[in-house]
């Protein structure tokens, strides 16, 4: 006998002592999980945000920048899908992760109403040197990481004038490179008015550069 | 700094740039979401979701059920309140009853009956029923120099003091006369009176049957 041979047979043996005490466990569906959840499993639960809280936090994070804003729509998404999963069965033709990420994009333009009604005073003056500083490190081709992390907060405080709606949209649209249906899909507005917004987003933008070129 | 005049094109161009090095890298979204304590705070919320929402369905419940008791109570109350009726209605049934007694013991209104003349009888503390008989058989006389009672007889009703006697007695006729007499007589004729002034005078009809028994007897012009 060879000693690969051996090493095989040990290694099935082991295998088998593995599974004679254990239930083999597969990767349930999502409507699995669901239907485990709705009868009252918390594991599935579990199970179903572990699947998809990165997804739901890139959506957040289109819109907001902030980790405590980002957690905060994480945490309203998850606790709102929780409370209508009922709806969910049966009734979504939708993937269930297209269903969280509507949810979260709900909650997010929630949450943007509800502070263009408290507007917080936004300290992010940018002065004519980092504008320029700004605007020669994006013309550049490749950027250090120092450069990068330079532009990124210079970024910060020139996009802080624009709208969260409008800067999410924005980044829907060109740095995701989601096309007019799926936006309108995600964010429940009709391609006419995701036409109309993106307009009037990219017109803000460029009255916020104006001010600076 | 020299002012630049860009296209918008290149304005959209340098946004967009702008946006793209503004962007959360992986590495950020993977610490954010992947916090020890998000799932619990995650089910804090959902239990506090579902306790507003059971509170949303039950607060329209007990809103209901406080308005139909609210007009049960006011139901009940406006029943209590027409319950007047039937208090009134019994009041009236005891004066028809005292009526009904009165047609029973044969007490015909006044107007039916010729007065006679009216006789100063001095009543005394004796109760009508024994009172000289002659009173009530005499024959009546028209004292022309009276006026009758007839034509001054006030509409007052007469109550009944005695219950006793044949009822048919009154369908015979009967007299009306008017006596004088001290208060205390009243009184001891069984007529719920003040008992000051006992000895005042007052005046009284006395409706008496052919028996010579007296009904009733009204006061005219008296107030107690």
């Amino acid at each position: 006998m060879s000693t690969t041979a051996l090493q095989d047979e040990t290694l099935l043996t082991r295998i088998d002592e593995e599974m004679s005490g254990r239930h083999v466990r597969a990767e349930l569906t999502d409507r699995q999980l669901v239907e485990s959840a709705l009868g009252g499993s918390e594991e599935a639960f579990e199970q179903i945000f572990d699947r998809y809280k990165r997804i739901v936090a890139i959506n957040a994070a289109r819109f907001f920048r902030r980790p405590e804003q980002i957690e905060e729509i994480i945490q309203i998404t998850f606790a709102r899908a929780f409370s209508d999963l009922t709806r969910f069965r049966g009734e979504h033709e939708a993937s269930l992760g297209s269903w969280l990420t509507r949810i979260a994009a709900n909650a997010s333009l929630d949450m943007i109403r509800s502070q263009r009604r408290r507007p917080e005073n936004l300290n992010c003056e940018l002065s004519s040197e980092e504008a320029g500083t700004l605007l020669d490190c994006a013309s550049n081709g490749e950027q250090t990481a120092e450069e990068r992390l330079a532009i990124r907060d210079l970024s910060e405080k020139l996009l802080a004038r624009l709208a969260e709606d409008d800067r999410a949209l924005l980044q829907m649209l060109h740095y995701d490179e989601m096309s007019i249906s799926e936006i309108a899909a995600l964010l429940g507005w009709s391609r006419s008015k995701v036409k109309i917004r993106a307009w009037r987003a990219r017109n803000a933008l460029r009255r916020i550069l104006n001010q600076y070129l | 700094m020299e002012r630049r005049n860009l296209q918008p094109d290149g304005l959209d161009l340098i946004g967009e740039k702008l946006i793209a090095s503004a962007v959360l890298s992986e590495n950020e979204i993977e610490k954010i979401s992947a916090s020890p304590y998000l799932f619990k705070a995650i089910r804090s919320r959902a239990e506090v979701i579902e306790d507003k929402r059971f509170a949303a369905w039950i607060r329209p419940l007990a809103f209901g059920f406080s308005s139909v008791g609210a007009l049960f109570v006011a139901a009940a109350v406006g029943i209590f309140l027409m319950s007047e009726a039937p208090l009134r209605a019994i009041r009236t049934t005891s004066e028809i009853r005292v009526s009904l007694v009165s047609s029973q013991s044969g007490i015909v209104p006044m107007r039916d009956f010729e007065i006679d003349s009216i006789t100063d009888v001095e009543a005394d503390a004796r109760p009508a029923s024994s009172r000289p008989q002659t009173a009530s058989y005499r024959k009546p006389q028209r004292d022309r120099s009276h006026k009758t009672v007839a034509e001054k007889l006030p509409d007052l009703e007469f109550y009944p003091i005695t219950l006793q006697g044949d009822p048919n007695e009154m369908a015979r006729g009967g007299r009306i006369i008017r006596v004088e007499m001290p208060r205390s007589a009243l009184f001891a004729m069984g007529v719920n009176v003040p008992l000051e002034n006992g000895a005042e005078t007052i005046t009284a009809d006395l409706l008496v049957g052919p028996d010579g028994v007296t009904r009733a007897i009204r006061m005219p012009n008296q107030d107690f």
